[in-house]
Order: structure tokens, then C-alpha cells, then sequence
């Protein structure tokens, strides 16, 4: 075998190398994973998103968000995300399998959103629409010394034809982002999916990976519900 | 080895060679530059959107999201690739020691590689991108760059098998090797990624390792391909301890892959890839020692006579970067360090160093020393290419530095809740004290601009001037003009 | 060849910089080994010291942070052999028990979803001694079943109730799903009683009740249990 051929296998084989390790071992292990199914709960974990919250995560994808927000929540113990309310457990991998792009993040400008959807207490319904609505428009109205841009090109101004819309958002905003009377603002398709999509994170089913967690035992005999308590 | 020239073909003069690559890389180069300038403008446009969030805001297709994709996507495939192709057929022609073969190929290849980077950051614009950071373009930009490849993959072979030099030297080798990785890596990653993508978290690992593996795999091999290159050529001596390069090469390649899925510590992914990835990371030690007794040494030991001190100060600062940026990455993977960085500005200063001090530096350094060679005239402002080291220069240690603390201050306070404090501190109160280094690393990015637009006026006119010299002597119109002559 | 360009074996023999001389460096490496000499050269030894020191370090550091090379483990430290060191998963009993009542076909069908059954068929689970009052006859009555005539607040009701345990030929729900759905009862509707222990529902089924299987309660059985 001359060198260049040589040359040649061993730079194949180098990347093969870590392909086979990283990608395929792996495509292999958990490349098949399917949903968990509880019955004590009565359903299979992890939900696969409503419609209109897929089309908001194209809407998420298209406007990258991913630039600024991750969608990982670490362990407790691996900083501090957990302190922070971003989630009571790491997400797992399994709550991924539905997802058709992975959008794990790499910078955190602005919160974590895994868990958004749970996260602003006592916010259901239309309020929690309403939080996110006014957040979108601007997110100072929410967060005041946030740097997230606007994005009121989510949200439309039109003239009040008949009826005022239900959907109108104006009374959310303060005085100098009213319209001039006779008009509304109101969320556009993209606007109302994408904060379905927020508003659908909220994965906080305690599968039985979560609990592979290393905890520091004292020595000490009977440790009720440690195991227990789930099946 | 390569093909033996056996009963003494002609023995091609530097002049015949540079001058049969003339048309390809001035193509190359004049994209490249063209790209980095926009790319460098949208990078301008982004980072003062992160201190002045209101900066443009009104136009959907300025969002921040989008802004952030088009600048990674043109200055890693526009620029950096471009600049990529001009440094290694050149590199290629010089060192196989033959005439370039297939201008054309190349030429069809340029004009592929741009177009589909055109698409992609169109793509990008009107709301398609991926939104995946490093590999930020649309689906549909990957086949048109595919075909561009082909074309130099099918030069890079013609061009191996045909060449007239009995010798090897290591640049070849990590130069072959990069070329020979990259479309494996994008491959995969387009068919695992969005043709048929996988479930769950594996899209995250492959995502890691192919943008990983761009930096690992493609871009270092070939700015430490430039510079065991350009260090001799510059300075009339040897690399010190060359010998030990293979191992470099060799331990690069076995680890490289896998260095960058450190990465995804404490991520949704198996604990054991990103101990495997730490420990890969640590074995690149090897690769940096070797680099560190090569480059040094070479640099700054004994005096001899420097050529060109304006190219050399752009491959020296590279080769410094890249030392510092290999070991910054050693120290980064370690999850008690990662800990505290992960997701923040560090990363981004990472990124900075390696792309823009390590490679950018090296190949305007290269680009600097082959472009008079190619177009057989000098440089029409040679002043202008001290500015642009230390528009260059500055601009990207400030950057760096600025990001690096940036994302430290933010880190500390993101990730570590100090003893007796009850409630994090929450992250806009954190991003508000960013603020001030965010700017800082507005005004770097200003200086590069302004750096990268002196390179952009000193090439534009050295074209010209190269152009309507040729013009003016018909006789040299052509690859070969009898002063050219090949010599016997 | 270029065998008339000087092949440079000292530093200062490398007058010009051309290709052919850069490469016959590497060409020298490849065909000439270097002259023999005194002693050893320190680099490639702390190199070769390097590299296996690192092979060693790293070995061991991917051999401890395995996670047990498993996909489902995502903290390094965590030994699957040693699962006791896991973290508990929290569960809400009443949040659980609550759906289980309330799954169609089961519980709130005859029970109904205020818990007042139907009168004449289906006895009341509110303000009952049956539910809050001892757990041993609770129990039972899901693990097994309940037949014939039963007194329920004053009202007689003769009806058949399900068995819901392992092993009684009936829905065959697990101990902690019994526990649940129990401590669920017991704390609705102005109920104020106790949780259930899955244990409990352990030891009842597999002790005091073993062998019971789809051979329901009657009434009088289970008052003749404290």
C-alpha cells in the first residue's frame, strides 16, 4: 500500500471514527425512542404539540429566538436553573422526540423556555396569551431593562369595522402605543401561533430518567420513597 | 507517493504556477472579500442591536434572530470558505509543484459556492433559516453548494494524482484532509438534520459535530496548513522541530471529531458522549504542544531576514491566536468551567478568537503574500496593509476581551448563586450590566469593518491596476507570458 | 529531484525559502534518519511522556463520568449499578388519584364525579366511615371487590364492585395506582382522612389478604375487621 493511500484511509478512518462514535452509536441507542406510556396517568409522555403550536414553532424557528433563548434546563446542581423557576428537573431526552427541529439554544440572552408555558403562575388562559402578547409587542411592558427587540411587525393596526375585535390587545398597552381611535391592534396569525407554541411548553411530567441524578448518600439505613412512590 | 515524474519533466518556475491559478483565485478572493464586507456589516448591525434593541427594528427582515443567522452564515461560508478555496489550490498548486489544472472547473465551482451561499442567506432573510447556529441556511441552499464542491473535489484529485513533486510536505496533508472531510460532515449533517431528520436529541449531537467539527476539521487544518507554510516562506528558515507535525496532524484527526461535543454539557444527551468529548479535547493537548514547539520557536527564535513584514505580522498574530485559542478550548470544555460559561458571551469570544484571530489573520496574511505573486504586479497601497493589521488587530482583541468579560461577569452571575443571597439575580438586571462591554464589542466590530474595507479599496485598485497592465501588453494576456517562460 | 537546491540540515543551511526546499524537510524526515547521537532528545520523550499521560488521564475520566454509557442518563456521576443514589421522582398522589377517578369507565361512572353515586345502586363516597374510617377495609374492598348488600349512610345499596387489584381477575391496577386514587377519596368532597401507603396496599394484598384473589368482600367480612 503506498502513502498516499494510506494517507487517505487514515484521514477516512479518523472521521469515521468520530461519526460512528457520536452520531451513529447514538442513532442507534436512542435514535428509536418512543413515548413513555403511564397508565396510572393515562396517556403516553411526552404529548406531541397541537397544530396551531407547530406552526408557532415554525414562527420561533423563522424569527430565531434560538439566537437568544435556550430550550434546556439543566440539572440542579449544574447551575443554578432550577433556583431560577426555569424547571423543578433536567429536561430529558425523551420530551424531544416530537420536535421536528431540536432547537436546544446556545446563548442566554434572555430565560431559559422550556418551561414557559408553567412558568408564569396563575397565568392560564387568556392572561397568560395576554402576558405574552404585551412581552412580544415590547418586551420592556414586562420586563423592564430587557434588551429583547420588538416585534411588533407580529401585530397588526386596523380600522374597527363593526364589532372590536376580542382579539384586540390595545387595552394591554400603555397610552403612547395607542392606536388613534377607531382602530385596534390585534395579533396576527404568526403572533397568536407562536405564543400557542410558548404557551404549550410545558413538559413537567416527572419521567423516571429525571431521577437519574446523582444525590450524595449519607449513610443511613431505610431510605423510604426513594425509589418508590412511582412505577 | 505522489505520481513519480520520471525522466525530468520541466521544472515549473513559482511564476508559471501562480500565474496558471490567476483567474480561479482572484475569483475566490474578490468573493471572499466581498462577502466578508457584508458579513462583517450585518455582524456591525447585529451587535448594536444588542445594546440599542430598538436599532432598525421596525423591518421583520432585520429582526435580530435573522441578522445574527445571515452574519454567521456569510462570514463562515462566504468568507471563510472562499478564502479557504484561494489559500489551498494555491497552497495545492505550489507544493505538487504543477500548473493548475481545470481553471474552468474551479471557476464554475466559485461561481456555485457563491450562489448557493446567495440562496442560503435569501433564505436566511425572508424567514427560512434553520435557525441552527453555524449551519443557520436553508435546506435547499445545500445541493447547489454540493455541486460547487464537487467540482473542486474533482480538481483537488486531478490535481493530487498529476502532481510533479516526489515530496509531501504537511501542509498537504491537513489541506487533502480538510478537503476530504468537509462534505462528509455537511452530508451528514443536511441528510440527518433536514432531509430525513432524526428523533429527538440526536439532531442535537449531530449539530454539535458537524459545527464543531467545521472548526476542528476544516477551518484549523487549513489556517495551520497556511501557516507551517508561510512561516518558512517568510522567514528563509525551517520549521522548528518539524518533524513532530505528523503527530500533530494525526492526533487532530483522531480527536478533532470529537473534541466539540464537550460542548453540550449537562445537556438533554448521554452523560458519555460529553465525557468522551472533555477527554478528546484534553488529548488535543498533543496536537497544541506540537503546535506550540513548531510556531514559537520559528517566530521568535534567532534573527534572519523577513520578507515582507506587513504579510508576516498577520500569519505571527494567527499563529499566536491559535495557540491560545487551542488551549482557551482545552480549559473551556471542562465541566466545572462550562458550568459557569456555558451560554454566555464566553463561547462567542471563543468563536471571535478562533475564526477571526486564528484563521481570518492568517488567511488575509496569505491572501497578502499570494495575490502580487498571482497577478504578477504588487500591491497598489502597500501603506494600507499595516492599517488593516491593526484595524484588524485591535479590533479583534477588543472583541475578544470584551466578550470574554462579558460573558464571565454574566456567568458568574447567571449560574452561581452566592451564599446568603436567597433569589437569583434576574437575567435583564444581568443583561443591563452587559451593556457596557456589548458596546465595546460594537466599536471592534466597527474596526474590523474599517479594516476589512482598506483590504477591500487595496485589492479593488491592485485588480485594476493588475488588469489594465495586462491590457496593455497584450503579450502576457494569458496563463504563461514568455518572460514566464518555463524553465529547463 | 531537486537534486541541485541545497538540502538544508542546520538552520542556518536554508539560504532560500523555495517550495522544493521546504519540502525537503519533510522529505529528509521521511528518507534520512538522523545521525546517531549521545543521548536522547528531550522533546519527542515529553511528547511521548505527554501523550501517555493523557491516554491514561483521559481513559480513566471517561471510564468514571460513563453514566453507564446509557442514553437515559444524562448526569455523569450517576452509577446505574448503584440505583439507590437516584434522585425521587415527585409524584402528587391527589393529582393522580384525581385522574384515575375520573378516567372514563372507571370510579366517577358509578361514583360520579361528586362522589354521591346513585341512590339505590351506586352508594355515596362522602362523609362515610366506609372511606375515612379504617384503611384495612378500604383496601380491600378495591383489591378485591365487594358483593352483596352494604349500608352506606343510613341507605342500603346491593350492587357489585369491581375487583381493581394484581392477581383478582379484574383491572389489575398497580398497588401505588390503588394507594392513589384512595388518598384521592379520602380528601375530597369534605373528606378529611388520611393518605394510603402503597405499602400498605402491599402488605394487605400480599399478606393479610393473600390468596383472596377475584373472591370479592361481603359487608359483613370486612365490619368483622378492625
Amino acid at each position: 500500500m503506498n502513502r498516499s493511500s494510506f494517507l487517505f484511509l487514515g484521514i477516512f478512518a479518523a472521521l469515521a471514527f468520530s461519526w460512528t462514535g457520536v452520531i451513529l452509536v447514538n442513532q442507534l441507542s436512542y435514535g428509536a425512542m418512543t413515548p413513555l406510556v403511564d397508565e396510572t396517568e393515562g396517556g403516553a409522555f411526552p404529548h406531541a404539540l397541537p397544530g396551531t403550536a407547530e406552526q408557532g414553532r415554525l414562527v420561533y424557528q423563522d424569527l430565531g429566538c434560538a439566537s437568544c433563548h435556550t430550550q434546556q434546563v439543566r440539572r440542579p446542581g449544574f447551575g443554578i436553573d432550577d433556583k431560577r423557576g426555569w424547571g423543578t428537573r433536567q429536561s430529558v431526552a425523551r420530551e424531544y422526540i416530537f420536535e421536528p427541529r431540536v432547537l436546544l439554544g446556545g446563548l442566554r440572552i434572555g430565560p431559559d423556555l422550556r418551561t414557559i408555558g408553567v412558568r408564569k403562575d396563575g397565568m392560564e388562559g387568556r392572561d397568560g396569551r395576554d402576558w405574552h402578547y404585551r412581552h412580544l409587542y415590547d418586551a420592556k411592558l414586562t420586563s423592564p431593562g430587557s434588551i429583547m427587540p420588538s416585534y411588533r411587525f407580529l401585530f397588526e393596526t386596523r380600522q374597527i369595522v363593526g364589532q372590536p375585535s376580542y382579539k384586540a390587545i390595545q387595552s394591554l398597552l400603555p397610552a403612547e402605543a395607542q392606536p388613534q381611535p377607531g382602530f385596534e391592534i390585534v395579533p396576527t396569525t404568526r403572533a397568536e401561533v407562536l405564543v400557542s407554541f410558548l404557551m404549550n411548553l410545558k413538559d413537567t411530567y416527572a419521567y423516571p430518567e429525571a431521577g437519574n441524578v446523582y444525590v450524595a448518600q449519607p449513610k443511613k439505613e431505610g431510605e423510604a420513597g426513594a425509589q418508590g412512590g412511582h412505577k | 507517493m505522489l505520481a513519480p515524474s520520471a525522466g525530468g519533466p520541466p521544472r515549473l518556475s513559482d511564476a508559471a504556477i501562480d500565474a496558471s491559478t490567476r483567474v480561479p483565485v482572484v475569483v475566490f478572493v474578490a468573493s471572499a472579500v466581498a462577502w466578508l464586507l457584508f458579513g462583517t456589516l450585518l455582524a456591525v448591525i447585529s451587535s448594536i442591536k444588542l445594546h440599542v434593541p430598538a436599532f432598525l427594528g421596525d423591518l421583520e427582515f432585520l429582526t435580530y434572530g435573522r441578522t445574527r443567522g445571515v452574519e454567521t452564515t456569510a462570514l463562515l461560508y462566504g468568507w471563510g470558505f472562499n478564502a479557504a478555496f484561494a489559500l489551498s489550490l494555491w497552497l495545492m498548486a505550489r507544493l505538487s509543484r504543477g500548473c493548475l489544472l481545470s481553471p474552468v472547473l474551479l471557476m464554475v465551482a466559485a461561481l456555485f459556492w457563491n450562489l448557493g451561499v446567495t440562496i442560503g442567506i435569501v433564505g436566511i432573510f425572508v424567514g427560512d433559516g434553520s435557525s441552527l447556529e453555524g449551519l443557520d441556511m436553508p435546506g435547499y441552499a445545500a445541493p447547489v453548494l454540493f455541486l460547487a464542491y464537487l467540482f473542486v473535489g474533482i480538481w483537488a484529485v486531478q490535481t493530487f494524482q498529476s502532481g510533479r513533486s516526489e515530496h509531501v510536505y504537511i501542509s498537504q496533508w491537513y489541506v487533502l484532509a480538510a478537503l476530504f472531510w468537509f462534505p462528509w460532515m455537511f452530508s451528514l449533517a443536511q441528510i440527518m438534520l433536514f432531509v430525513s431528520p432524526v428523533r429527538g436529541t440526536v439532531q442535537s449531537l449531530v449539530h454539535t459535530w458537524f459545527v464543531q467539527g467545521l472548526f476542528y476539521l476544516w477551518f484549523v487544518p487549513i489556517g495551520v496548513a497556511a501557516i507551517y507554510y508561510f512561516l518558512p516562506k517568510l522567514l528563509s528558515r525551517p520549521i522548528s522541530n518539524y518533524y513532530l507535525s505528523v503527530y500533530g496532524f494525526w492526533t487532530l484527526a483522531a480527536f478533532g471529531g470529537w473534541a466539540g461535543m464537550s460542548r453540550l454539557a449537562g445537556g438533554p444527551v448521554p452523560a458519555w458522549v460529553v465525557s468522551v468529548g472533555i477527554a478528546a479535547t484534553l488529548m488535543l493537548l498533543v496536537t497544541w504542544v506540537v503546535a506550540v514547539v513548531n510556531f514559537f520557536p520559528t517566530l521568535f527564535v534567532g534573527r534572519s531576514g523577513e520578507h515582507a513584514p506587513g504579510v508576516f505580522r498577520f500569519i505571527a498574530f494567527g499563529a499566536v491566536a491559535f495557540i491560545v485559542t487551542l488551549l482557551a478550548a482545552v480549559v473551556l470544555s471542562l465541566r466545572g468551567v462550562a458550568e459557569i460559561v456555558q451560554f454566555t458571551f464566553v463561547y462567542t469570544a471563543q468563536a471571535q478568537l478562533s475564526f477571526y484571530g486564528f484563521f481570518s489573520m492568517v488567511a488575509f496574511g496569505g491572501l497578502y503574500y499570494l495575490i502580487p505573486r498571482v497577478l504578477g504586479t504588487e500591491w497598489r497601497s502597500p501603506a494600507l496593509i499595516g492599517f488593516h493589521f491593526w484595524l484588524s488587530a485591535i479590533g479583534v482583541l477588543l472583541s475578544v476581551g470584551a466578550l470574554a468579560l462579558a460573558g464571565s461577569k454574566q456567568g458568574y452571575a447567571m449560574n452561581i448563586l452566592p451564599a446568603g443571597q436567597e433569589t437569583p439575580v434576574p437575567v435583564a438586571t444581568i443583561v443591563q450590566q452587559l451593556l457596557p462591554y456589548l458596546s465595546a464589542q460594537t466599536l471592534a466590530s466597527t474596526l474590523l469593518l474599517l479594516g476589512h474595507l482598506v483590504f477591500a479599496v487595496n485589492l479593488t485598485r491592485s485588480l485594476c491596476a493588475a488588469f489594465s497592465s495586462a491590457l496593455r501588453t497584450p503579450a502576457s494576456v494569458g496563463y504563461l507570458s514568455p518572460k514566464e517562460a518555463v524553465l529547463r | 529531484m531537486s537534486a541541485d537546491s541545497p538540502s538544508p540540515t542546520t538552520k542556518s543551511d536554508f539560504p532560500d525559502n523555495s517550495d522544493e526546499s521546504i519540502q525537503q524537510v519533510h522529505a529528509d524526515l521521511l528518507e534520512n534518519k538522523p545521525e546517531p547521537k549521545e543521548g536522547y532528545s528531550v522533546l519527542p520523550l515529553f511528547l511521548l511522556g505527554l501523550l501517555s499521560s493523557l491516554v491514561f488521564v483521559c481513559s480513566i475520566y471517561v471510564v468514571h463520568y460513563r453514566g453507564g454509557f446509557s442514553p437515559l442518563i444524562q448526569d455523569e456521576r450517576f452509577d446505574p449499578k448503584k440505583g439507590s443514589n437516584a434522585a425521587a421522582a415527585v409524584v402528587d398522589p391527589v393529582a393522580t388519584g384525581k385522574r384515575l377517578y375520573a378516567m372514563p369507565g372507571m370510579c366517577v361512572t358509578c361514583h360520579q364525579a361528586n362522589g354521591m353515586g346513585v341512590p339505590g345502586a351506586f352508594p355515596p363516597l362522602v362523609n362515610t366511615d366506609w372511606v375515612t374510617g379504617s384503611e384495612e377495609r378500604l383496601i380491600r374492598i378495591l383489591l378485591n371487590g365487594l358483593n352483596g348488600e352494604i349500608k352506606v349512610n343510613g341507605a342500603t345499596y346491593n350492587g357489585v364492585m369491581p375487583a381493581f387489584g394484581q392477581g383478582a381477575g379484574g383491572y389489575n391496577w398497580s398497588d401505588d395506582r390503588i394507594a392513589h386514587v384512595l388518598t384521592y377519596i379520602r380528601q375530597e368532597w369534605g373528606n378529611t382522612a388520611g393518605a394510603i401507603d402503597p405499602a400498605k396496599v402491599t402488605e394487605i394484598r400480599t399478606k393479610s389478604a393473600a390468596g383472596r384473589g377475584a373472591k370479592a368482600w361481603t359487608a359483613a367480612e370486612l365490619e368483622a375487621i378492625p
